[in-house]
């Protein structure tokens, strides 16, 4: 639950389409909370995309990034569309140095300049 | 020019002079190669890889860069086909060069080749800690290897520059001895070593530094005090990684040893260390240096720290587990 404090998570649907915002450090602290925010997206049976926004995170470890994995492998087997999008630099390069590269990033967009 | 090696051979003869009076294996032979002269090393090594690729073997050579020149001025025309590593950038964390040499094996051994290698320990104006480190990544081929066949690893000693001491353990880690142009078992040889060295205890922290308790809610007021540590310590430009691999350690505890442990930090010469104790224990000697698989769950963590610090020291047995990071304050180029 550690990570509670310092990872500020919000959702926002538009029509079909639900965003995921994630505000701080993505540690093992946010794999419960980040699993039960997608799972409340997918509840809603119309739903048929979600996105989880990085740009706000300053730091992520590789137990957050199993936390995005897992929100990706959930989202995909429930027929939802997946997207990553913000992966700032300095998250960007723990997905390499983790090895994910190939798994999390084919969904990412650039976080362009950030 | 030696004869293709056949199987169930070990290969003799040859310019460098190696004998068969070695057993017969099949399987992997690590051997260390005592040289005395840069002559020597430069006739050894030349004959090992001639050899391999007069058999169409492959063969990865990682040495230091000077070596890799010298070699390629003697191959000439045979180096065509050999692949090279600089092994003080490769070997900068031994850690980081098990995978290397797996990711060779994988490459090839589908083809159903033999395979060689040439490993240069990378020792010079190492601390005594990666000294150390270097003798269990030793160890660790054995282990990391023991299933592998045909898979031929020397590893050339310079007996005029490398401590004696360290010659010495030579002999522990490698099945094999050559030297003055004989090769033979060694009889101090066994395959167990890593998992003995595993549970060698570490050196004491110098006197007074402070141990930060910690449990599953203090992981970020940890990353907080790490990055602090490296501001003092002048590591601007670290001062992330060291928060990042405190963050990994510190993780590894709370999920897999026991829920709490200690941290330390503190300055060693050029480099911050970052050390994490539990009462956890891990049985797995060759923890992180497994290139993680995908869908794996977890078991990152030590994969990632190992491919940001400059040296990793684990050690393990049923009391507890103490995993010490160090972080150099330079970006790593010698």
């Amino acid at each position: 639950m550690g990570g509670q404090e310092i990872l500020v998570i919000s959702s926002h649907r538009e029509a079909t389409h639900v965003v995921i915002t994630l505000v701080g450090e993505l540690d093992m602290g946010g794999t419960e909370p980040l699993a039960a925010e997608v799972q409340n997206a997918l509840s809603e049976p119309t739903t048929d995309a979600l996105e989880i926004d990085m740009r706000g995170v300053s730091f992520a470890d590789s137990a957050g990034l199993q936390a995005i994995l897992a929100a990706q492998d959930t989202t995909q087997l429930a027929g939802v569309a997946f997207r990553l999008v913000g992966v700032s630099p300095v998250v960007s390069r723990v997905i390499h140095l983790a090895g994910v590269d190939h798994l999390l990033l084919p969904t990412a967009e650039d976080a362009g300049s950030s | 020019m030696s004869p293709a090696p056949q199987r169930g051979m070990w290969i003799g003869g040859g310019s460098a002079g190696r004998s068969q009076s070695v057993a017969v294996d099949d399987g992997f032979r690590h051997e260390a190669f005592l040289y005395a002269s840069e002559g020597d090393f430069l006739a050894g090594t030349a004959a090992f890889i001639r050899d391999a690729v007069a058999a169409g073997e492959p063969i990865l050579v990682a040495v230091a860069a000077a070596k890799i020149t010298a070699l390629r001025a003697v191959l000439d025309g045979d180096a065509a086909t050999v692949q090279f590593a600089d092994v003080t950038s490769l070997g900068r964390n031994p850690a980081r060069t098990i995978p290397a040499w797996r990711t060779f094996v994988d490459r090839h051994r589908a083809d159903g080749q033999r395979l060689r290698g040439v490993s240069e320990p990378n020792l010079a104006g190492r601390s005594p800690d990666e000294l150390v480190e270097w003798r269990h990544h030793e160890a660790l081929l054995n282990e990391a290897f023991a299933d592998t066949a045909a898979f031929w690893l020397l590893c050339p000693y310079d007996m005029a520059a490398v401590d004696a001491s360290l010659i010495d353990r030579a002999h522990d880690t490698h099945a094999v001895i050559d030297r003055a142009g004989q090769s033979r078992p060694s009889r101090r040889f066994s395959g167990a070593d890593a998992t003995a060295l595993f549970q060698e205890p570490l050196l004491e922290p110098p006197a007074g530094v402070a141990g930060h308790e910690f449990g599953a809610d203090e992981l970020g007021s940890m990353r907080r005090i790490a990055t602090r540590q490296a501001l003092a310590a002048g590591m601007a430009e670290r001062a992330t990684d060291v928060a990042l691999v405190t963050g990994e350690l510190i993780t590894n505890s709370v999920r897999h040893g026991g829920g709490r442990g200690v941290l330390r930090l503190w300055r060693q010469a050029a480099t911050l260390v970052c050390e994490v104790c539990d009462r956890g224990h891990v049985v797995d000697p060759l923890i992180g240096r497994r290139r993680p698989v995908d869908g794996q769950v977890g078991g990152r963590g030590l994969w990632v720290v190992n491919q940001i610090c400059d040296l990793l020291q684990v050690r393990s047995s049923p009391s507890g587990t103490t995993v010490r990071a160090h972080i150099s304050s330079d970006d790593g180029t010698p």
